[in-house]
């Protein structure tokens, strides 16, 4: 992971003559509306798109970056591409909470060595649509510096649907800027339904129609990716139905 | 030797091998249908056939090279706001509604095994589906199954495409619940009766990107990291998203032997 494939145009095509490039072109689609967000609850809307890409088995390269990618919507929204690890589940019927995942270490920012991620969007994704009426989520949670016992309390929307996300990080308490672990989930109210916590780690985002940007051209955080990390589609701006079709490349790194 | 390993290699390609450019071209006279209708499906047209000296596949190597590199890809349509996909197709198989009784599925290629990341993998793809014959009046629910991305058989998803749709009239079948993409078809029916073909495609992707008529974009594959090369034999094609008016459309695609 010491990322020898954003070097030079030279880099990128080395490894792809030593390892060969992935290329996916993929469809995701959202059925059915979903629930609109309000300054409680992330304030912009979101959808996460439930068809994914996981990465495969890594045998000869030690992990992937993603050097190209291209997002088209059906509606005029920003999207996206993540690395999305779940956190956490909240089982609303007994408000039965689970542990998943810390956030992930990866070598990134040029350091020699891994280093736990400091998730900068961490969300509440509806997997299964809630049956409660205005229920507050508690998230009990560590910061950017490890410090546990921090709280973001959100009111979700009566009856949130199924894959409607909604960002925690304008509810963080004051002066923390990112999540590092969930140690506790609780809800008011609601007798059915699934919340998870998802951390995102942004590969690629867009504007619909724009086409033009790439990771490749992008000044952003560059995330290595490891067999099994799961690629997930997500929008902002809309909660029709929708599809997005998105298309991308990965190249092996050494 | 120059090869395509390094931006230095690829420069001095140009000069010690050949370069070439490959032009599909499709024009539709009169409106497309859509296949499907709502914002949860995808559907456009056919807007490119590539042919090439001899064929409609990508032609014999030159001898001493062991690739076609595709370095860019310029579109150019009279259409508005649009999106293309362009790509390798791989046709999974037909149905012919052949007058009812569930139709007739011919079964085709499944996509290739390419070694990707240094690990050998079965590629998968999104399913695109494009009119080969005008359907009948009353084509019916198509039902297709087939293997998806993590090689389950039980896949199986639905198309109902609106009555009479014209030839090249193209849409995104969204895959099934649980599923991701797809590898191959195994099967395929409809309710329907009359007569008409339906194409079903995978696609390895090349380019994706805005088109318009005001505007040549090129899409710079390599300086935006995506080396692409391909072999003889193969199909390329494109589609664009979102439209399906009369148009004319032209995908220019600069190519270099890769050694």
């Amino acid at each position: 992971m010491a990322n020898t494939v954003f070097q030079s145009i030279g880099t990128i095509l080395q490894s792809n003559s030593n390892y060969g490039q992935l290329h996916r072109a993929r469809v995701s689609n959202i059925g059915s509306v979903t629930s609109v967000a309000t300054s409680t609850s992330g304030y912009n809307t979101c959808q996460r798109f439930p068809q994914t890409f996981t990465v495969p088995t890594l045998t000869t390269v030690t992990a992937a970056f993603m050097t190209y990618a291209r997002m088209l919507s059906s509606a005029t929204t920003i999207q996206g591409l993540f690395l999305e690890v779940t956190g956490a589940t909240l089982t609303v019927s007994g408000n039965s909470y689970a542990h998943n995942a810390t956030t992930p270490t990866r070598q990134i920012y040029g350091a020699t060595s891994s280093v736990q991620l400091t998730c900068p969007k961490t969300m509440v994704y509806i997997s299964a649509t809630l049956t409660a009426t205005t229920p507050v989520l508690t998230i009990t949670y560590k910061n950017q510096a490890g410090t546990g016992s921090r709280t973001a309390t959100m009111t979700l929307p009566t009856g949130a649907l199924v894959n409607s996300a909604f960002d925690i990080n304008p509810h963080l308490q004051s002066g923390d800027t990112g999540i590092t672990d969930i140690t506790n989930l609780s809800i008011s109210t609601g007798s059915a339904g699934t919340i998870k916590i998802v951390y995102l780690f942004p590969l690629f985002m867009d504007s619909n129609l724009q086409g033009i940007p790439n990771p490749l051209l992008n000044s952003q955080v560059l995330y290595p990716l490891l067999a099994n990390d799961v690629i997930v589609p997500y929008r902002w701006g809309s909660n029709g139905t929708g599809t997005i079709l998105w298309d991308f490349t990965l190249a092996g790194d050494t | 030797m120059a090869n395509a390993s390094s931006a230095d290699g690829l420069v001095s390609l140009i000069g010690s091998t050949f370069n070439d450019q490959w032009v599909g071209y499709n024009e539709s006279t009169t409106n497309r249908t859509a296949l499907q209708s709502g914002a949860n499906f995808l559907s456009g047209q056919r807007c490119a056939f590539f042919t090439f000296p001899g064929g409609t596949t990508t032609p014999t190597l030159p001898g001493s090279t062991s690739g076609y590199l595709i370095t860019e890809v310029t579109p150019i349509t009279s259409l508005t706001a649009t999106w293309y996909t362009f790509g390798e197709l791989v046709k999974l198989g037909t149905l012919d509604l052949n007058g009812g009784g569930g139709g007739s599925f011919t079964g085709a290629a499944a996509l290739p095994t390419r070694t990707e990341l240094g690990t050998s993998n079965a590629l998968d793809s999104m399913l695109i589906c494009e009119v080969n014959t005008a359907l009948s009046a009353t084509p019916g629910t198509f039902t297709v199954t087939g293997l998806d991305d993590s090689g389950n058989s039980v896949t199986s998803a639905t198309i109902t495409p609106a009555n009479s749709s014209a030839i090249g009239s193209a849409s995104i079948i969204n895959p099934p619940s649980g599923s991701n993409a797809w590898r191959s078809l195994t099967a395929a029916s409809t309710t329907g009766t009359g007569t008409g073909k339906m194409d079903f495609w995978g696609i390895i992707p090349i380019s994706s990107h805005s088109a318009m008529p005001t505007v040549s974009i090129t899409d710079d594959l390599v300086n935006n990291g995506r080396i692409i090369k391909i072999g003889a034999s193969k199909t390329l094609g494109a589609f664009l998203w979102a439209s399906q008016s009369a148009s004319a459309t032209k995908i220019y695609v600069n190519i270099l032997g890769d050694q």
